[in-house]
């Protein structure tokens, strides 16, 4: 979500995202009577969870699942919507770009949890295309540039022994030469952390250019505020 | 509030105009099922009843991210997003806590009018964290 807020009397407002939590919450004029809308069940929203929460196989929740969650969020508003001047007032001026044949449609389609995390592990690991709306164009880099380091870091996590036969082990061998430095798995081995994934900010083009980090510790150079509708 | 090097973040954040728990007496629902758990025996083992608060929040209104008009503007909100989260945790709404009735109310409720003119958000929320004994925490504002 987002606020509006105006700095300096007279000056145009500024937009700050805000994270919050509201997938369970609804206008209470848009209730369905029925309780079929997500948002009236006490459940949290598959599409948008990390993919290891969504089977159940991690019931820890860390920080790098919070930002899968918000590429997930960036790669959907990105790839199924469009900007379009607004034909009357107050109409909405983000539209979704159709109804049927956008792309991710069987992430959306899809029922089962479990299915639903290979689908995402799947697109991560293996690095599939990303298809966006030409509108959102810009956003590519800074999501493929998330995409690998997701890539890299599953790739690079050393496989679970736990459970598997003594016997097993012994096969494969255990002669392969300890990391120096053990796996970080909340980092997916330093890949997915705050300072790292700024580091894209200073590298975007176009619309995205000189975004800002308003974190005075990671601070971009800088730039010219972004101020609503100046587009 | 935040101060120093994490006043920042406090855009990040909705006004919050009014926070408060309600307190449920010896008597009540809430308190009746709790006492059922106490010293209960489990065919699977312990049990524990972790109690609930009921926490209402009056906070300034926030919009979809579809009321954004540009594409600078999502990339900006996204990058604020990603900062908030990581930059200052404690500052973040405890939405890791909030697991129910959380809701938004129109201008229809009894409290329409407050509504109004504030345009705020109501929340209700019954957060699993595990109070002591009967005691009520407060959310401050």
């Amino acid at each position: 979500m987002c606020r509006f807020v105006e700095e300096a009397e007279g000056k145009p407002k500024q937009v700050y995202g805000v994270l919050t939590d509201y997938d369970i919450s609804s206008w209470t004029g848009s209730l369905n009577s029925d309780h079929t809308k997500t948002s009236q069940q006490w459940i949290g929203t598959p599409l948008y969870m990390a993919q290891e929460l969504l089977d159940g196989r991690r019931p820890l929740h860390l920080y790098r699942h919070d930002v899968e969650s918000l590429f997930y969020v960036m790669l959907l508003v990105s790839a199924r919507y469009s900007i379009v001047p607004p034909q009357q007032q107050n109409q909405p001026r983000v539209v979704m770009r159709g109804s049927a044949g956008l792309p991710y449609d069987d992430w959306f389609n899809e029922r089962c949890h479990h299915t639903l995390s290979c689908l995402k592990s799947s697109f991560l690991v293996g690095m599939c295309p990303i298809e966006l709306s030409p509108d959102f164009k810009d956003f590519h880099p800074w999501l493929f540039g998330i995409q690998y380091w997701f890539s890299e870091g599953f790739k690079c996590r050393p496989p679970s022994k736990e459970g598997v036969p003594d016997w097993a082990i012994a096969m494969v061998g255990d002669d392969v030469e300890p990391a120096a430095d053990p796996y970080d798995d909340e980092t997916l081995g330093g890949y997915i952390e705050y300072a790292g994934i700024l580091t894209a900010i200073p590298h975007l083009e176009g619309e995205l250019e000189s975004l800002v980090i308003r974190d005075p510790q990671h601070s971009s150079p800088p730039a010219s505020p972004i101020s609503v509708g100046t587009s | 509030m935040a101060q120093g090097d994490h006043e920042w973040a406090a855009k990040h954040l909705p006004k919050v105009y009014y926070a408060g728990d309600v307190a449920f007496d010896a008597d009540s629902t809430l308190e009746s099922v709790a006492g059922l758990f106490e010293n209960a025996k489990f065919a699977n083992g312990n049990y524990e009843y972790e109690r609930r608060t009921l926490r209402i929040i009056i906070q300034e209104r926030l919009y979809p991210l579809k009321s954004l008009t540009s594409v600078r503007e999502f990339g900006q909100a996204f990058l604020d997003i990603l900062c908030g989260t990581c930059g200052y945790p404690p500052l973040l709404l405890d939405y890791h806590q909030l697991t129910s009735v959380q809701f938004t109310v129109g201008s229809t409720t009894t409290l329409g009018s407050y509504i109004a003119t504030s345009a705020s958000t109501i929340s209700c929320a019954a957060s699993s964290r595990r109070l002591k004994g009967n005691q009520s925490k407060s959310t401050g504002c």
